[in-house]
């Protein structure tokens, strides 16, 4: 029996990456799956595809978490077919794959980064917490970044506050969520493995970032997702408002 | 397959409390184990039975840790029967109730032998072995009052508990090179016999009172996070402390 056994678990961005490694991991500990894409509808269908080797029941559900009415639409979709969800891992984010500067930078980037990386997780949140609290259990875990606990060496100031605010959602709800069995948790990735960080840093500069790595290397996307499995478990019942940190030693 | 299919674990202080539903959980996700006691030698051989009837190994062995001559003999022992030891859980510890101004210097260094310098101790005896094989974990159990402070001024405890996070810090880099990791756990209020002994039940009330989830914990939950902590999952976490406290300190 795995330690999410017949759970519903809301997945968002999990086409690739972190994401793809939750539905995964999460399916082989016994949980049925949501798959939430905005563009990769290929991906998320292979993603799918794992979920079933599993034995899990799976739905690919297309929406764009920085539009809040997409978000009803994938919540009330998932509730109409399977009833309840169990578990939300708001994952689904974004960073600028141009560089920018600080001083020139437009107020578009900042805009997109809290919309797409901490308003999202909130709606997110609004959306499943009244079926959480009916059946008076929950888990949600939202993905943050080591970024957000070191600080950026190069002024990436939208992305980091973003990632900050993340760290603030857990601990301005953890309380009020405690008393119907809703635990509320933060997960911070170090410098991981994924399409996303490949296309953040260049190939000369990760060797700088692994250097500073205890571990010697970056991490892996299914060593984040075994972290968020287990939070979503019932062995983490006692666990609710914190941050722990998946990060090779690069952040303590 | 558990997630700790055949790892030899050594728990420190494992014939009651925290330490006891260690050996269960992790002898569940397929662990042998090494329950270590000091004095109770009746509770520590039940915890033994308990292990063998999740079919697995139950090694008791009898020793102060905070006497780095039995610390060694003790790890000698398990080397010598099975032969490696890949677990190391810092359990072992005591709650004091010393009044600050009263304290002697002599409550002063029993306290940080009993709850720190074991620590210290039974790294410093795991670690070559697990430095050659390549993979190891060590968890140090701490406190919530290293992280919230003390309520009652208990100086002793509060600073041996909060030397466990630095031990993890101090260690982690250098560890990290041989596939060793290892990590802190902050445990909240949990019904175990240290706790019940330590507050009169208004006391204790009061404390769940301001738990968000109105409950303390129990010692499976942090046996969990150990487990958990302890697996090949957990291999990219170390340096950290994690707190298992239903909330009440973030």
């Amino acid at each position: 029996m795995g330690e999410l056994e017949g759970k519903i678990a809301l997945i968002t961005g999990s086409s690739r990456g972190i994401g793809a490694s939750c539905a995964r991991v999460m399916a082989r500990e016994g949980a049925d799956v949501v798959v939430n894409y905005r563009q990769n509808k290929d991906a998320a269908e292979e993603v799918a595809a794992d979920v079933r080797s599993y034995g899990r029941r799976v739905r690919i559900v297309q929406a764009d978490v920085s539009e809040r009415a997409q978000i009803q639409a994938m919540v009330q979709q998932v509730l109409d077919a399977w009833g309840r969800i169990d578990v939300l891992v708001n994952n689904a984010g974004h960073h600028s794959t141009q560089p920018y500067m600080f001083e020139t930078m437009g107020w578009d980037l900042w805009d997109q980064a809290i919309e797409t990386n901490l308003t999202s997780q909130l709606a997110c949140i609004k959306a499943v917490v009244p079926g959480m609290k009916q059946q008076r259990w929950g888990r949600i875990v939202n993905m943050s970044s080591v970024t957000s606990q070191r600080g950026s060496g190069s002024g990436d100031v939208c992305y980091v506050a973003s990632k900050s605010g993340v760290n603030g959602l857990a601990r301005g709800l953890f309380s009020l969520l405690a008393p119907f069995g809703i635990t509320i948790n933060t997960v911070s990735p170090g410098t991981t493995d994924t399409d996303l960080t490949r296309a953040v840093l260049t190939p000369e500069r990760i060797p700088q970032y692994v250097a500073r790595i205890p571990i010697g290397r970056m991490g892996t996307p299914d060593e984040v997702a075994e972290v968020v499995s287990f939070l979503c478990s019932d062995r983490a019942a006692y666990i609710t408002g914190q941050l722990i940190a998946v990060n090779g030693g690069e952040y303590v | 397959m558990g997630e700790l299919q055949d790892k030899v674990a050594l728990i420190t202080g494992a014939s009651r409390g925290i330490g006891a539903a260690c050996a269960l959980v992790m002898a569940r996700e397929g662990a042998d184990i090494v329950i270590n006691y000091k004095q109770s030698q009746h509770l520590a051989n039940e915890v033994a039975e308990q292990v063998r009837s999740l079919r697995r190994r139950a090694l008791v062995i009898q020793a102060d840790v905070s006497n780095a001559e039995q610390v060694s003999r003790m790890v000698d022992q398990i080397l010598e029967e099975w032969g490696r030891i890949d677990i190391l859980v810092n359990n072992a510890g005591r709650h004091f109730h010393l009044k600050f101004e009263k304290m002697t210097l002599e409550e002063w260094y029993t306290g940080m032998d009993t709850n720190l310098t074991s620590q210290v101790l039974c790294a410093q005896a795991v670690v070559p072995s697990m430095r050659k094989q390549k993979w190891g974990r060590i968890i140090n159990l701490s406190a919530l009052s290293a992280q919230r402070g003390s309520v009652s001024g208990d100086v002793s405890y509060g600073c041996s508990k909060a030397g466990s996070l630095g031990l993890t810090r101090s260690l982690f880099r250098s560890l990290a090179s041989d596939g060793i990791t290892i990590n802190a756990i902050c445990p909240g209020p949990i019904w175990t016999d240290m706790l019940k002994a330590g507050f009169t039940p208004e006391r204790l009330d009061q404390f769940v009172q301001n738990v968000p989830m109105h409950r303390m914990g129990k010692p499976e939950e942090i046996a969990e996070m150990i487990s958990f902590l302890a697996s090949d999952r957990a291999g990219y976490i170390t340096g950290q402390t994690i707190s298992v406290n239903g909330g009440l300190w973030v």
